[in-house]
């Protein structure tokens, strides 16, 4: 199982890139992009998940171009997108057994995945409730259920965590990192301790273009000594004209 | 498969959807209501009470057709369930369809139920009415149904958001209410300036006047009930209004397919 961009490049506007010449082999594993919001890092989500399609450059889902053979890769692939929605109107049950007949799963092996999961995410207890009476990190573990339902050889998450209580982010990571397994996980957030305890690989995006690429313990020995931690008493105002070295 | 499956869901949604209950209501009431109310309290026979129904019908189904139709895209891209939805093994062509087939269903649906309804009241009237009148008064309902759910369709997949499909789709509805009139005033201009003699009225303007989905509806209605459904004229051929309806119907959904396969979802 290897996910192989080279050379990719998204343009919107004549003179807006939104990713560029981005090339990088995906083995195994889980792999962080990090990068400041606008970086592309969704972007390049959307790309690899097909929901997209590049302006430049090629995918390749073991060796099979993902732009010409969509089918190829969306049949093997479980993606939760940013700002994952899901049907309100619908409860927990009737949206997975939707999700699987769509992945094209039986109904005995939908079922069974399905009971896995919900146990995964604990949301066993909430099955029959409508998804409209969610709350935000309820949903989040929504869309992990959802985009694990057909076990994918490619999981690509964007920003599981982002808007989650400490408690809910926790829970996320471990669902997450409990299942990453033999596949590969692309794993796009800003938030550096969700790359810090899952990935082991991380490429930082920046304006579109990839600035480094390397694995994780390279990357904090790389810039030990140059991370600060700011802390303050409650209430005693603003950070002022604090200066860094 | 996966177009039978999307349908399937888009079907269930109906029912727990008021807004589409409502889309139902306004079609049965719109067909088998206004009929029974018109054989209870005119004198009329039941062909004039059905032929005096559909200028109603003509003028409200392609709005409620596109009401029901313009949110089958949008409404998911809005909310960002598109992106799930595109990602799973599904092609962008059987998602558009499963959801054109499912808005057919339900509107298809509502004409059937409101034809019964129609048949039952003029039964219960003591006004029977033929077959043929059933059938052309069912087939004008269903060709405006069809061809306005396809176009409210082929709206959803080709714009962005919901509200410019709104916007586009009230845009739709106001020439199609408007359209006699349009036709008309081309007419006029046209004697005015020349091109057309006042007492003549050219093949292509009557073509025209067809050209829109109620309209060629009527026609189809009125050369099926005339004894005659297929003479020399085309213009009085129930053939002619036919195949205007099954453009209306394949067309707009062609031209939202080809913008919606490769439309950038942000």
């Amino acid at each position: 199982m290897t996910l192989e961009v080279s050379a990719l490049g998204k343009q919107y506007t004549a003179d807006t890139w939104r990713v560029r010449d981005v090339t990088a082999t995906f083995e195994p594993g889980v792999h962080g992009l990090m990068g400041p919001n606008g970086a592309g890092k969704s972007t390049l989500m959307r790309l690899v998940t097909t929901v997209a399609e590049p302006t430049e450059g090629e995918i390749r889902w073991d060796g099979t171009s993902v732009v010409d053979r969509p089918a190829t890769v969306r049949s093997r692939l479980g993606y939760l997108p940013q700002d994952f929605d899901t049907y309100p109107s619908l409860r927990l049950e009737e949206f997975l057994e939707y999700v699987a007949a769509l992945r094209g799963l039986d109904g005995e092996t939908a079922s069974a995945r399905t009971d896995e999961l919900l146990e995964l995410v604990n949301l066993q207890h909430v099955r029959d409730r409508r998804l409209d009476t969610f709350s935000g990190g309820m949903h989040q573990r929504v869309g992990i259920a959802q985009a694990l339902l057909n076990d994918p050889d490619l999981l690509v998450v964007d920003e599981p965590t982002v808007g989650l209580d400490p408690e809910e982010r926790v829970r996320i990571r471990s669902a997450l990192a409990d299942t990453a397994g033999d596949r590969v996980v692309l794993l796009s957030t800003h938030i550096v301790p969700d790359v810090e305890t899952m990935a082991s690989q991380v490429t930082v995006l920046d304006d579109g273009d990839p600035v480094t690429r390397e694995r994780i313990e390279q990357m904090l020995r790389r810039v030990e000594g140059r991370v600060y931690r700011l802390s303050r008493p409650s209430g005693s105002g603003s950070y002022g004209n604090l200066r860094f070295p | 498969m996966s177009v039978e499956q999307i349908a399937r869901k888009d079907i269930a949604d109906t029912g727990r959807s008021r807004s589409l209950w409502l889309v139902v209501a306004a079609v049965v009431v719109l067909t088998g209501g206004l009929v029974t109310l018109a054989a209870f309290v005119t004198d009329l026979g039941s062909r004039e009470v059905i032929t005096q129904s559909l200028g109603i019908s003509a003028s409200l189904f392609p709005i409620i057709a596109l009401f029901a139709a313009k949110g089958a895209i949008t409404a998911e891209r809005d909310s960002g369930s598109l992106r799930t939805l595109l990602a799973l093994p599904p092609s962008r062509g059987e998602v558009l369809f499963g959801k054109l087939l499912g808005r057919l269903v339900v509107v298809v649906v509502a004409v059937a139920v409101g034809v019964v309804g129609c048949v039952v009241g003029l039964l219960v009237a003591g006004k029977p009415t033929s077959a043929t009148v059933v059938a052309a008064y069912a087939a004008m309902l269903l060709g405006t149904v069809v061809s306005y759910t396809s176009v409210g369709v082929g709206i959803s997949a080709s714009v962005a958001t919901d509200g410019r499909a709104t916007g586009v789709a009230v845009g739709a509805f106001t020439v199609a209410l408007l359209w006699s009139a349009l036709v008309g005033l081309v007419r006029s201009l046209l004697v005015e300036v020349g091109v057309v003699s006042p007492d003549a009225s050219p093949q292509w303007l009557e073509l025209l006047g067809i050209a829109e989905p109620s309209q060629a509806a009527q026609a189809l209605y009125r050369a099926l009930v005339s004894g005659t459904p297929f003479p020399g004229d085309p213009l009085q051929s129930a053939w002619l209004p036919a195949l205007v309806l099954l453009l209306w119907a394949i067309v707009p959904v062609a031209v939202g397919y080809r913008r919606f396969r490769r439309a950038d979802l942000g």
